[in-house]
C-alpha cells in the first residue's frame, strides 16, 4: 500500500517537527510512505469562510499530488475532515472520490487501517491532557462525543495508553471546543481567545504537564494562550509523543 | 388568500414523501412491579408530595390534617366531599381557592405526569388557579411511559392536561422556586 | 453590483459581553449545568438515540405532507369550534391578532411564551395600537420590564443576575430595595401577574405541537402561565408556525419525552395542556404563520431546520453562545438554531450569524430531532459567500489564499519569506493591532526550515 503523507500548510510552515514525527512514526510501523512535494493546502480556510468555490485550485492541486496513492494520511483531523467532505474536481471526479474515501487522520489510520496494538518502544513519563479536536471527534468519529448516548471510546486515548509512563489526566469538559475555528480565531477574536483560555484552564486545573491532540490548529490555539500566560506547560502533537525517545 | 398562497408554496417546495416509522414508541424500561415506586419517586423529583393511601377515608383524614378545610376548598373526586365553595360563572372568583382535589384518570411512572381530562376538571382553570392541588390516582391506572399513556387517554375531548408537580420556575439565576403562577403545592395520593 | 453588509455584528456584541469576564464565566457555567442535566436525563433512557431518530423521522414525514396535515388540522379545528387564520408573514399575523382584539373590544392581553410572536415583533405592534400586553412567563416579564428581548428561548433572562432583577422589581413592583432572594422576587411577580391574569380580556399563547388528527394543540409550561391566561380570558389566541403540525396524537409521546429532557433535564414540563375546543362562553383562535417557512421548506439544504421543537439544547451546549450571550445574535431566536433560521428571514441583516460558530458540531449531537445544525451553518456560509454578503476584506483574503495555495512554488516562496519576516520582526507578528490573533495569544515561533525543506534535504542525503 502506497501511502501519501499529507502535511497541512501551517504544519509545514510552523510545526515541521510534527511532520517529521508523523513520517517517523509511519516509517517505524513499516508503512511505504512518500511526501508529494507540490502539495499545499486542503482548502478548508476558504471553504469555512464561505468560499468553497474559491478552493477549486487547492482541490485540483491536492488531487494532482495524491491521485496515485492508495491512502493519504495527515496529522490533522480538521483538514482531513474537510477533504473527506468537500474534495471535488469536476475534471477528475473518480480521483476525487478515491481520495475522499481513502484519506485518514493519523490516529484512525493507526487504529483502523494498521490495527496497531503495540507501538515500537516509547516512553513518555508525564501527566498528559488530551485535547479532543471537534472535527476529529464529531466529524471523523475518532472518539465518542459526550452528547451522544453511545458506548464510550477514543482512538487517540487507545494509542496514548500504549506509551510507557504516560499518565492521562481527566478533564471537567472532555470535549469542549478550543475556540480556534479557522478564521473564527481572527474574526471573533475576543470569543476565540476566551474559549482558548478556558480550555487551557481546564488542563492546568487537572495538573497537565503536556497538552496533546491530533489537530495542530487546536494546539496552536492552546499553545498561543499558554505562551501568553508564560506557562511552562508544553504542547505537543500526538505524533511527537508516540515517537518520543525511550 | 394567504391560505392558498401558503398551501401552494408548500406543494411546490415540499420534499418527496418521507415514510413514517412503522412503530411509534418504545417499550417501557420500568417493570410493572416497580411502577408505583418509580411514580412516587418522580412525584418527589417534580417537587410534589407522593403518599400511599389505602382508601378514600384515609385520603380524607390525611387532607384534613394537612390543609385548613375552612378555607375555600373544592373536590371533584366522587366520595370525597370537601366542598365549601361554589363556583360561579365569574372565573375570577376562583382566585380565592385554597385547595382543589381532583382525580387523575391515568398517570405516567417515568415522569409522574398525571392526566386530567375535561370531565374530571369540570372547570379548566381549577388546578392552575388554586393555591394547592391534591390529586388522587389509582395504582391500577399507572403506565410506564408517555408512549403508553397516549394509548389510554382520549384526545377527542375539549381539553386535557398532564400535570407533573406544583408550578415552578428557575428564571432568576436558575434557582428553582416552587409556586410560580400555578399551585404552590401538589400532593398525590396513590390508591390501590 | 454586489451589496455588502457589515458582518462583524456578532463579534462586536460578543466582545462587549466578554468585558465582564466574571459574568461570562457565570453564564457559561450555568448553561453548562443545564446541558449536564440534559445529559443525565438522556442517559436514563437506553432508547435515547433511537427516540431522536424517531422524532426526526416523524418530523420529516410531517414536512413532506405539510399541506395535507395543515388542511386536516384546519378542518378538525374548525369542527371543534376553533377559528383558524392563515398569515403569510409577521405583519399579517399581527394584524389578525389586532383584529380579533378589536372585535372583542379588548385592551388587555396576557401572553405566555411564544417565540413566534417574538419573531413577529407582536408586542411593539400591539402597544403601538394601544393594547396593554403583558408577558407572563417570569423570565419574559423580567426582560419586558427591561425593554429587552429574551436572550434564550427557554431561559429568557439567563443573561441577568438576581441583583439586576431585584433592582428592576424594586423599581416596577415595589419590592424591598436590595432584595435579591429568588423566592421573594418570584412571589412578588406572582402577585403582580395574578392581577393581570384576572383582568385580561385576551390570552395569547404559542403552540408546541398541533395534531392534525384531532385538530387540537399542545402548550407546555413549567409555570402554568399559559393555562392561567387561556382559561381565564374570554378569548384565547394561539399562534403557531406552520411547521408545528404533527400527524397523530400518539406522536406526542415521542416529542414530549424529548422536549423537557433536552431543554432543562426535567422528565417533563410541569404542565402539558391539550387544547381542542373552546370552553363554553369562550372563543379560541389558531393562527397558522408562514413568515419564510415555505421558502425554507423549498430549500433542500435548509428545510431540515423546520423540524426544530424549540428546546434550546443547542444553545446550552454551544461554546460560543455560552460565552457571548443570546443578545449577541440580535435575532429572536439566538444560538446555533437561530443562526440557521435568521438568514432565511433576512440574509443581509443576519449574514454574520452563520460565522458565529467554530462548527464544533455539539449542537447537531444534542438536537432531539437531529437537525444537522453545524452542516447548515457551513452551507449558509457558502450561500452568503456566493451572494456577496460577507465582508469584502474576507473575500480578498480568500482569493489571495487561492492564488497562493493553487501554486506550490509561490506557496513555498511565501512561506519562506513569511518565516524570515517573523524572525526578523517578531514583535510585528505578535502585535495585536496588526494581527488580531496576537491580542490575547502568542504567535508560534517560526522554525528554521519548513517540513518540506527538511524532507528535501533528507531525500538528498
Amino acid at each position: 500500500m502506497k501511502v501519501g503523507l499529507f502535511i497541512p500548510c501551517y504544519i509545514d510552515q510552523f510545526y515541521p517537527q510534527v511532520g517529521i514525527a508523523t513520517l517517523r512514526l509511519l516509517q517505524r510501523l513499516n508503512v511505504d510512505v512518500t511526501f508529494p512535494m507540490e502539495q499545499t493546502c486542503c482548502g478548508q480556510p476558504m471553504a469555512n469562510s464561505g468560499f468553497q468555490k474559491l478552493a477549486a485550485g487547492c482541490d485540483r492541486n491536492f488531487i494532482r499530488n495524491f491521485a496515485d496513492c492508495d491512502a493519504v494520511v495527515g496529522p490533522s483531523g480538521s483538514c482531513v475532515l474537510h477533504l473527506k467532505e468537500h474534495l471535488h474536481d469536476e475534471q477528475h471526479p473518480t480521483e476525487a472520490a478515491h481520495l475522499r474515501n481513502n484519506v485518514y487522520e493519523l490516529c484512525e489510520f493507526l487504529t483502523d487501517v494498521l490495527k496497531v496494538e503495540q507501538l515500537p518502544p516509547v516512553r513518555f513519563p508525564y501527566r498528559v491532557g488530551l485535547h479532543t479536536s471537534c472535527h476529529g471527534q464529531r466529524g471523523l468519529g475518532l472518539s465518542s462525543a459526550s452528547e451522544l448516548m453511545k458506548p464510550k471510546f477514543s482512538k487517540p486515548e487507545q494509542l496514548l495508553n500504549m506509551v510507557d509512563g504516560l499518565e492521562l489526566i481527566s478533564l471537567a469538559h472532555p470535549d469542549e471546543c478550543c475556540g480556534f475555528g479557522g478564521t473564527f480565531c481572527v474574526f471573533e477574536e475576543a470569543l476565540s481567545a476566551k474559549m482558548g483560555k478556558d480550555r487551557v484552564a481546564d488542563h492546568l486545573r487537572h495538573g497537565a504537564e503536556v497538552i496533546t491532540g491530533g489537530d495542530m490548529s487546536c494546539l496552536m490555539q492552546l499553545e498561543g494562550t499558554l505562551r501568553r500566560q508564560r506557562s511552562n506547560v508544553r504542547v505537543m502533537h500526538i505524533a511527537e509523543i508516540l515517537t518520543a525517545d525511550a | 388568500m394567504s391560505r392558498e398562497r401558503i398551501l401552494s408554496a408548500i406543494r411546490q417546495g415540499k420534499p418527496d414523501l418521507q415514510p413514517l416509522p412503522d412503530v411509534i414508541g418504545f417499550p417501557s424500561n420500568i417493570a410493572d412491579a416497580d411502577l408505583a415506586d418509580t411514580f412516587l419517586t418522580m412525584v418527589k423529583t417534580n417537587g410534589g408530595i407522593g403518599v400511599r393511601a389505602n382508601s378514600l377515608d384515609d385520603v380524607r383524614a390525611q387532607i384534613a390534617s394537612e390543609y385548613d378545610l375552612t378555607l375555600p376548598t373544592l373536590s371533584h373526586v366522587d366520595g370525597l366531599d370537601l366542598n365549601n365553595f361554589t363556583p360561579t360563572e365569574n372565573l375570577r372568583l376562583l382566585d380565592d381557592l385554597n385547595l382543589v382535589v381532583l382525580e387523575g384518570s391515568v398517570a405516567v411512572a417515568e415522569n409522574a405526569a398525571i392526566w386530567f381530562n375535561e370531565a374530571t376538571l369540570g372547570i379548566r382553570a381549577l388546578p392552575f388557579i388554586t393555591l394547592n392541588v391534591v390529586a388522587v390516582v389509582s395504582a391500577r391506572n399507572l403506565v410506564g411511559t408517555m408512549h403508553e399513556v397516549y394509548k389510554r387517554i382520549d384526545l377527542n375531548t375539549g381539553f386535557g392536561t398532564f400535570i407533573a408537580g406544583p408550578s415552578k420556575t428557575a428564571d432568576i439565576e436558575q434557582s428553582l422556586v416552587i409556586g410560580a403562577h400555578g399551585s404552590k403545592t401538589m400532593t398525590v395520593f396513590l390508591m390501590p | 453590483m454586489e451589496t455588502t453588509v457589515r458582518t462583524t455584528h456578532h463579534a462586536e456584541a460578543a466582545a462587549a459581553f466578554l468585558r465582564d469576564e466574571e459574568n461570562v464565566d457565570w453564564h457559561n457555567e450555568t448553561l453548562w449545568f443545564v446541558r449536564s442535566k440534559r445529559d443525565k436525563a438522556a442517559t436514563l433512557l437506553p432508547e435515547w438515540e433511537d427516540l431522536r431518530e424517531q422524532a426526526s423521522r416523524i418530523k420529516n414525514h410531517a414536512l413532506s405532507r405539510l399541506d395535507d396535515y395543515l388542511v386536516e388540522l384546519e378542518k378538525n379545528a374548525q369542527q371543534n369550534g376553533i377559528t383558524v387564520h392563515w398569515a403569510s408573514d409577521a405583519e399579517e399575523h399581527n394584524r389578525i391578532v389586532l383584529d380579533i382584539m378589536r372585535q372583542h373590544n379588548a385592551t388587555q392581553v396576557v401572553k405566555s411564551k411564544s417565540m413566534l410572536t417574538e419573531e413577529c415583533h407582536l408586542n411593539p405592534y400591539l402597544i403601538k395600537h394601544g393594547i396593554d400586553v403583558v408577558d407572563t412567563d417570569l423570565g419574559e416579564r423580567i426582560v419586558q420590564l427591561r425593554n429587552e428581548p429574551p436572550s434564550h428561548i427557554v431561559l429568557p433572562a439567563i443573561h441577568l443576575k438576581k441583583k439586576h432583577i431585584g433592582d428592576l422589581f424594586h423599581q416596577h413592583l415595589g419590592t424591598d430595595a436590595g432584595a435579591t432572594d429568588p423566592q421573594y422576587l418570584t412571589e412578588a411577580a406572582r402577585i403582580h401577574l395574578r392581577q393581570k391574569f384576572l383582568l385580561a380580556d385576551v390570552a395569547i399563547t404559542g403552540v408546541n405541537f398541533a395534531v392534525a388528527e384531532t385538530g387540537g394543540f399542545v402548550v407546555c409550561t413549567n409555570e402554568g402561565n399559559a393555562d392561567l391566561g387561556a382559561h381565564l380570558a374570554k378569548v384565547h389566541i394561539a399562534s403557531m408556525g406552520i411547521e408545528k403540525v404533527i400527524p397523530k396524537g400518539e406522536h406526542l409521546g415521542v416529542f414530549l419525552r424529548l422536549l423537557a429532557r433536552s431543554a432543562t433535564g426535567q422528565t417533563t414540563t410541569t404542565y402539558s395542556s391539550h387544547f381542542r375546543r373552546p370552553a363554553p362562553g369562550q372563543t379560541m383562535h389558531l393562527i397558522l404563520v408562514d413568515n419564510g417557512r415555505t421558502r425554507q421548506l423549498a430549500s433542500p439544504d435548509f428545510r431540515n431546520s423546520l423540524k426544530c421543537i424549540r428546546c434550546g439544547a443547542c444553545m446550552n451546549t454551544c461554546p460560543v453562545y455560552r460565552r457571548s450571550g443570546g443578545h449577541s445574535y440580535h435575532t429572536a431566536i439566538a444560538g446555533p438554531i437561530g443562526s440557521i433560521l435568521a438568514p432565511n428571514i433576512d440574509m443581509k441583516q443576519y449574514a454574520d450569524l452563520p460565522f458565529a460558530s467554530t462548527l464544533c458540531g455539539s449542537c447537531t449531537n444534542v438536537c432531539p430531532v437531529k437537525i444537522d445544525i453545524h452542516q447548515q451553518l457551513y452551507k449558509w456560509r457558502q450561500v452568503l459567500g456566493e451572494a456577496g454578503a460577507v465582508e469584502p476584506a474576507k473575500k480578498v483574503g480568500m482569493t489571495g489564499m487561492d492564488v497562493l495555495f493553487s501554486r506550490p512554488s509561490l506557496y513555498r516562496f511565501a512561506g519562506r519569506a513569511g518565516r524570515r519576516l517573523m524572525k526578523l520582526f517578531p514583535s510585528l507578528a505578535n502585535n495585536g493591532k496588526l494581527n488580531p490573533w496576537a491580542i490575547h495569544r502568542d504567535m508560534p515561533k517560526p522554525p528554521a526550515q519548513s517540513f518540506r525543506d527538511w524532507y528535501a534535504e533528507q531525500e538528498k542525503k
